[in-house]
């Protein structure tokens, strides 16, 4: 049913490797509980990063160290699962176990809470800034995706609600140029929902996963989309939209996603989340085995539907215990956040061994 | 003269009654002639037109006599005036009550009524008064007459048959104040169960049973309330006075038995167990309603108390029903038909599906056999069979356990009935099964409940009167002597041993039989320790106890110098069998001259065998000949006490071997001089056991020549045993001597070379054995509140500040407050004051503080806070508590300090927590980071585990002081998680489990 | 609530508390985890139903307990005391937060259900794994009061 899908095994490679390094540049110390997620502001000047004690951190580099410079701890009476920027890098949305998400916005350096949107049932687990910074995605325990839209002045309607997914809802990411959502579950699958006819709807399930999935990323293009998952491996989906040279079926005229590679066998337990340099177009993973990945693709003769992934870099025991996040710089490539239940955030830095 | 009596009248209507009275009463005091004439001035007040006047003067007679002694009036001034106030009652109501009150006291003081009198009274109250018109007080008034009567003229009232009876009734119907009540159920009582009712029984049940249940709240304000208990057990007794009254008794228990008032239920029936002995064979009619109800009520298991009352009263049923001699073999009576059907009815329990409802069932039929010898004969062969089967059958121990003790229940009733003939059969019959079930549990389980409930019915089946043949008694004791060799646990083994030695006292022909196979089994490899202790057990007379101490003594005379522990079982067990039979005369007479001249030879004899590769076991060796030798004395009679002294410090002073048996030539013994070898000076632990056991006052001569050689010893003897022992003997001579005697004179020259031993400029070992034989000295003054004691105890706080012996004092001190009842204690007849730990404290804590202030520069402060250490951490809180403001901060410095007294600190720091919590909250900060720091790193694994000990008990501070802490506490706590021990670790969890659920547990 | 799920279940004896070895004693030996000691740790919960244990009741079995101190790994396998039991995710959810509490962090740990013996092995094993459902359940006060119960 799905021709290109296959495991890519380093050893299957023949040519010789690039090695590269991943190096801790600084380790950031502050939460008090478990850190659940770090996220770059746009320009890569900011660290905003959330958690257990339920507080939000934002961390600004000072000289060459990355020291706290806001800790937002009003927001919410539970755990603060995930935080995102607007692209504007004006707004920071924030999903907390108590059911509700906030928004603060920056003004000359301070952080107010803008407003606080509720109406999921319980836990939030991740927000999502559209590309054009006019919506904004969330998600719940509750089995829905919800969709806002941000007003001229500054306030948030609820544009869409879509209960597609059985279970769980674990993240949402949008496309990075088109008003297409991402989301995926613990029911196992993906999903994907665009608007059509003013309405929000679910267009495509990508199925493969054995096991919940815990994150998705778009690789620059948006055509296509890694996905990782309980199971400990990772997928890339590949977009065929209508008229493609493969002629890949596009019924009602939607595009079509196929699952075009497995990457499996270096994560020991889930992985829990993947970020897709828009940079580099090398892919992190995180995993509950305390270490991270990073992928690269192998330039190959059909790299759109058969594309091969190896891995460049490995740390083992990158953190002391199940690293939660980790995410690419949007400005500086080679630069890497990731978080842990070890409570510490640290900064990786990518570079190409010598030969 | 009457005139002054018309004095006092008019004083009494007047102003002060109450003044008049006395007044009058003790003029008429002298005269008892003067009473009528008294009667005769109140003429004209008793005869007034006014109602109020002629009432007062009618109360003004009772009043007086009240006032005046007992039998003050004769019989024919009595009836006068019982008469006139007769008459009074006849008058207008309003003067009825004074009547009343003033006949009240006359009935009361007056005892002996003349003929026809009580009866008039009686007539004439059941004729003119409406009891139930009048006020409470003054019904109380006719009560106390009725009461008055029925106790000095009971004959005359009890003649009056059933007009007593109707009349009483309806002057007491509808009574409500509870302290009449309480008068009326008296009255009551008395009349129903010695007076015929008759046609008047229902009349009587009924006035009676509309109280029934009492319900009564004691008023509040009122303390001097009859409680509602007293009405309850005034009742009670009435309805408990005749069978009579069963008739109609009997079916409102029933109906109050099914009430759905829980107090209503318990309350019928605790009634019925009053009535039931009374009732007997009327309760037949209405015996199967009854059973029922109980049954119900068991099985419903409402409640303990419930449950309890009902088992109570279906016993007192039956046991009322029962005949009072048991009828062989007839099955037909109501007694066994009415408990078949019980069984019939309660069979479907017994399926085991619901074991708490078996249970009760089987519960039930206990209480039922324990009706009468005839009851249970009846009972037992129905449930045994299932009850047996259910002990072996469940699958589950907890199970079991409840149905043994169900067992044990029932066939624990033999003890109560063993003197019936049939039912002792009926526990013979079911003999073997209960034995094959007690001894399968005792194989087949671990679970020491189980096992301990199994000893217990083997026990009850060894009773004399179930055991009577030789040969079942032999099996109990192949039984039990089976499990004596196998089972360690202390309290089953404690209660194996105990059923055995009964068994043999009970038929001392099993004694040597089992003698015989004690020893046998010593020999097939059991372990000794548990034969030597069965063996002992065993010895119930002298017969046994000349096998067993023949049997204990062999092998003893050889030492095998290098494995003593087979030698060290057989002296330990001497002496207990020495205990065990020390009333006997004849044994010990023959222990002293076989046994304990057999363990003398044996020690002297081992001198020569003794290597410096054996040291150790000599050690052990003679350690145990000390204890030996210390029980010994324990329990000797003066008279022996005295010829075994002599024998021993012959043997140490003169080197007498023959005196102690040993034929021929021995080497001479020398074991008094420091300079003998260890081998000889060791034997002065005997004489050290002896003289720590004993009554020192039968140790006359040669004391004063011992405690000087001792004192030699400990100074100068090369080996550290013989030192340690001559240390405790001259402590043990010090405390016990008599006030006065000779060796406290020798006491201040021996400190004063103590004193120069203990002077900077000697060598260091010399200082310490001085400072050692010190120490033993002030502890045995202490002990005894010696006048000395505060010389030797401030020399020693001196010596804290000397250098090189001050860590020595300091962590020696520990001893003066360590608890040691192996050297002094009451039993061992040493002068121990009460108290005297605590005494030691209070007297020099402020010495050590002030000590350790002074010394902070010179380094030496050190010793002063383990003096602290080791003194605190041996005393019960309560002592420390007044100074702990003062000890918590030194506590903490403590704590800081790396020394063998930190875990002595941590331990107190742990009580302090606990107890002393005012002291310690304000440290919390500071104590935390230390003991986090010492959880984490110490080297240790004690000083860690005690540490996080410490941090549990935190938890028990208040909450809102300790509760900023938690997050701290909880993520530092995490690292002693991964302790390299697991010991720690395990407190680790304890500790962080508990700071994690801080103030959770107080919901 | 209802009534019980399993009213009367089979009581099973306790352990005996674990003997003090004197390597025990010996601080310079280094005590690596042992199945016994995580058995230790969890035998001693109790049912959130009756007032029984969970070694008494046979959920936990010393020798479902596997531990590997060098790979710091963990797995348990429980055993509901009936197929239907409502309780299983309630039961796993207290042993996880039992050692939460108790083992160092980098031991990993895996809790589930003794295979075939539960009829949604399958999802309750699932739930018991996901991190993020137990984190949040533990901040349910309620939840968490009833498995404080379970481990008082």
């Amino acid at each position: 049913m799905f021709p290109f899908q296959g495991i890519v095994h380093t050893q299957t490679v023949k040519r010789l490797k690039e090695m590269h390094t991943l190096t801790e540049v600084e380790t950031l110390s502050g939460h008090s509980d478990r850190v659940w997620c770090v996220s770059w502001s746009p320009n890569g000047s900011l660290l905003a990063s959330c958690g257990g004690d339920k507080s939000i951190r934002i961390w600004g580099k000072e000289g060459e160290k990355w020291i706290c410079k806001s800790i937002l701890t009003d927001g919410h009476t539970r755990t603060v699962r995930s935080v995102s920027w607007s692209p504007c890098g004006m707004y920071l949305a924030a999903a907390s176990f108590d059911a509700t998400t906030s928004v603060w916005s920056r003004k000359a350096g301070e952080f107010e809470c803008l407003a606080t949107l509720e109406g999921h049932e319980n836990e939030v687990k991740s927000t999502s800034w559209a590309c054009t910074g006019n919506l904004l995605a969330t998600c719940s325990r509750d089995k829905s995706v919800w969709i806002w839209e941000v007003t001229a002045d500054e306030e948030f309607e609820c544009a869409s609600v879509m209960s597609t997914h059985t279970q769980d809802v674990k993240r949402v990411k949008w496309h990075p140029n088109k008003e297409i959502l991402a989301s995926c579950s613990y029911d196992d699958t993906v999903r994907l929902y665009r608007e059509q006819a003013d309405d929000w709807e679910c267009f495509t399930t990508l199925k493969g996963h054995s096991s919940t999935v815990w994150a998705i990323d778009f690789d620059k293009t948006g055509s296509r989309l890694a996905s990782c998952s309980a199971d400990a491996t990772v997928k890339i989906w590949q977009e065929y939209e209508p008229g493609n040279p493969e002629c890949v079926a596009t019924p009602d005229n939607v595009s079509t996603w196929k699952c075009v590679c497995t990457i499996g066998g270096y994560h020991e337990r889930a992985i829990y989340d993947i970020s897709w340099s828009h940079l580099s177009g090398l892919l992190a993973t995180s995993s509950g085995d305390d270490s991270l990945c990073i992928f690269s693709e192998i330039h190959s003769s059909d790299s759109r539907n058969q594309p091969q992934f190896e891995l460049v870099a490995r740390v083992r025991g990158a953190h002391s215990q199940d690293v939660n996040c980790t995410v690419w710089s949007p400005t500086e490539e080679g630069l890497l956040a990731s978080c842990s239940d070890d409570g510490t955030i640290k900064l990786w830095k990518l570079e190409r061994d010598e030969k | 003269m009457a005139a002054s009596m018309d004095i006092v009248i008019q004083k009494y209507f007047a102003e002060n009654s109450e003044e008049a009275a006395k007044e009058l009463a003790k003029d008429l005091n002298k005269n008892s002639d003067r009473f009528l004439a008294f009667i005769e001035q109140l003429e004209s007040h008793l005869t007034s037109t006014d109602n109020v006047t002629r009432g007062r003067a009618t109360q003004f007679i009772g009043d007086v006599l009240e006032l005046l002694p007992v039998a003050f009036l004769t019989t024919e001034q009595t009836e006068v005036v019982a008469r006139f106030l007769l008459a009074k009652l006849c008058d207008t109501h309003s003067v009825q009550p004074h009547a009343l009150k003033s006949l009240a006291v006359l009935t009361n003081r007056c005892k002996l009524l003349p003929n026809g009198l009580p009866e008039d009274i009686c007539r004439t109250i059941f004729r003119e008064i409406q009891n139930q018109t009048l006020s409470h007080s003054d019904r109380r008034s006719t009560y106390s007459i009725f009461q008055n009567l029925l106790g000095y003229s009971n004959k005359a009232v009890e003649q009056m048959g059933g007009d007593f009876v109707i009349g009483f009734i309806q002057q007491m119907d509808a009574e409500k104040d509870p302290r009449n009540l309480l008068i009326c159920f008296n009255i009551a009582h008395y009349v129903s169960s010695r007076m015929p009712l008759g046609p008047f029984t229902e009349e009587m049940f009924e006035v009676l049973g509309c109280y029934f249940p009492i319900d009564f709240v004691p008023s509040p304000n009122d303390p001097q309330c009859i409680s509602k208990e007293e009405l309850v057990s005034g009742l009670r007794k009435c309805l408990a006075a005749t069978a009579d009254f069963a008739e109609y008794s009997l079916p409102l228990f029933l109906e109050k038995m099914t009430s759905d008032l829980q107090e209503a239920r318990k309350e019928a029936m605790l009634t019925l167990i009053a009535c039931a002995p009374v009732y007997r064979g009327r309760l037949t009619a209405y015996l199967g309603s009854l059973t029922s109800t109980l049954k119900r009520e068991i099985l419903m298991n409402i409640s303990n108390d419930l449950v309890s009352a009902a088992r109570q009263c279906i016993q007192a049923v039956y046991s009322a029903i029962s005949p009072d001699e048991l009828v062989e073999n007839s099955m037909n009576d109501t007694l066994s038909a009415s408990i078949v059907e019980l069984y019939q009815d309660s069979v479907k329990y017994f399926d085991g599906s619901d074991t708490k409802k078996s249970c009760l069932a089987f519960s039930m039929f206990t209480s039922v056999a324990a009706a009468s010898a005839k009851a249970f004969c009846v009972v037992t062969p129905l449930v045994l069979p299932s009850l047996l089967s259910h002990c072996s059958q469940s699958s589950q121990v907890s199970d079991q356990l409840l149905y043994m003790k169900e067992l044990k229940d029932l066939v624990s009733l033999i003890q109560q009935f063993n003197s019936y003939k049939d039912v002792v059969q009926v526990i013979k019959d079911n003999h073997n099964a209960l034995l094959e079930l007690y001894e399968t549990k005792l194989n087949q389980t671990d679970n020491i409940d189980l096992q301990l409930k199994s000893i217990e019915g083997i026990t009850l089946l060894t009773s004399p009167s179930l055991c009577d043949a030789i040969d079942k008694a032999q099996v109990f004791a192949t039984t039990l002597l089976q499990k004596s060799l196998h089972i360690t646990d202390p309290l089953l083994r404690k209660s194996v041993l105990s059923s055995l030695h009964n068994l043999v006292l009970q038929s001392p022909s099993l004694g040597p039989d089992i003698v015989k196979s004690l020893t046998q089994a010593c020999d097939s490899g059991a372990a000794i320790n548990l034969v030597f202790d069965t063996l002992v057990q065993v010895v119930v007379n002298k017969d046994l106890f000349q096998i067993v101490n023949e049997f204990l003594l062999q092998r003893l005379s050889e030492v095998k110098t290098e494995d003593v522990s087979d030698a060290l079982e057989r002296i330990k067990s001497l002496a207990r069998l020495f205990v065990q039979m020390k009333s006997d005369e004849q044994c010990v007479g023959l222990f002293l001259h076989t046994t304990v001249l057999q363990l003398l030879q044996s020690s002297v004899a081992s001198t020569l065998q003794w290597t410096d590769a054996s040291r150790e076991c000599c050690a052990l060796y003679m350690t145990e000949m000390r204890n030996f030798f210390k029980t010994l004395s324990q329990y000797l009679e003066k008279s022996d006490i005295i010829s075994m002294w002599n024998r021993l410090t012959q043997l140490m002073l003169e080197s007498n071997t023959t005196n102690i048996g040993i034929v021929g030539d021995f080497p001479t013994l020398k074991p008094l001089q420091p300079t003998s070898p260890w081998q000889h000076t060791r034997l002065i632990t005997l004489l050290e056991g002896f003289i720590t056991g004993g009554d020192i006052q039968a140790m006359v001569d040669h004391r004063e020549t011992i405690f000087e050689s001792m004192f030699i010893l400990s100074q100068e003897c090369e080996d550290s045993f013989t030192r340690a022992s001559a240390c405790r003997c001259l402590a043990v001579i010090f405390n016990k001597a008599p006030i006065g005697g000779e060796i406290h004179w020798l006491l201040e020259p021996l400190l004063e070379r103590l004193r120069q031993a203990l002077s900077p400029d000697r060598p260091l070992m010399n200082r310490l054995r001085a400072l050692n034989t010190w120490l033993w000295l002030t502890k045995a003054s202490e002990c005894r509140g010696h006048s000395a004691t505060s010389i030797l105890s401030s020399y020693l706080f001196a010596l804290l500040d000397d250098s090189e012996l001050g860590p020595d004092v300091a962590t020696g001190l520990a001893m003066i407050v360590q608890d040691m009842d192996d050297v002094f204690s009451p039993a061992l007849r040493s002068n121990v004051t009460p108290l005297y730990k605590q005494r030691f404290f209070s007297l020099n804590i402020r010495t050590l503080l002030e000590g350790y202030e002074r010394n902070k520069a010179t380094g030496r402060q050190e010793h002063f806070l383990t003096a602290i250490s080791s003194v605190t951490s041996y005393l019960p809180l309560q002592v420390l508590k007044p100074h702990l403001a003062k000890l918590v901060p030194m506590l903490l410095l403590g704590l800081k300090q790396d020394n063998s007294s930190l875990s002595n600190t941590l331990t107190l720091v742990s009580s302090a927590i606990l107890h002393a919590t005012e002291e310690v909250t304000p440290s919390v900060d500071e104590l935390t980071n230390q003991l986090l720091d010492l959880a984490h790193t110490h080297k240790a694994m004690k000083v860690r585990i005690l540490s996080l000990q410490c941090l549990e008990s935190m938890t028990s501070l208040p909450v809102h002081k300790i509760s900023p802490l938690q997050t701290k506490v909880v993520s530092n706590l995490a690292r002693s998680l991964d302790d390299k021990k697991r010991l720690v670790r395990k407190q680790a969890v304890s500790a962080r489990c508990a700071w994690i659920s801080l103030g959770k547990s107080k919901k | 609530m209802g009534g019980l799920d399993n009213a009367n279940p089979v009581v099973f004896q306790a352990t005996k508390e674990r003997s003090v070895l004197p390597e025990e004693e010996d601080d310079s030996i280094v005590d690596k985890f042992d199945s016994r000691e995580i058995f230790d740790l969890i035998r001693v919960i109790n049912d959130p139903e009756h007032p029984l244990t969970l070694e008494e009741l046979n959920v936990v079995e010393e020798s479902k307990v596997k531990v590997d101190d060098n790979a710091n790994t963990v797995h348990i396998y429980f055993t509901p005391t009936i197929p239907h039991c409502s309780m299983a995710t309630l039961i796993g959810l207290s042993i996880r937060v039992k050692l939460l509490r108790s083992l160092p962090s980098r031991f990993k740990v895996d809790i589930e259900i003794t295979p075939g013996t539960h009829d949604s092995e399958i999802a309750v094993n699932k739930q018991l794994a996901d991190k993020e459902r137990v984190a949040a359940a533990l901040e349910n006060s309620h939840l968490l009061d009833v498995v404080n119960q379970c481990l008082s």
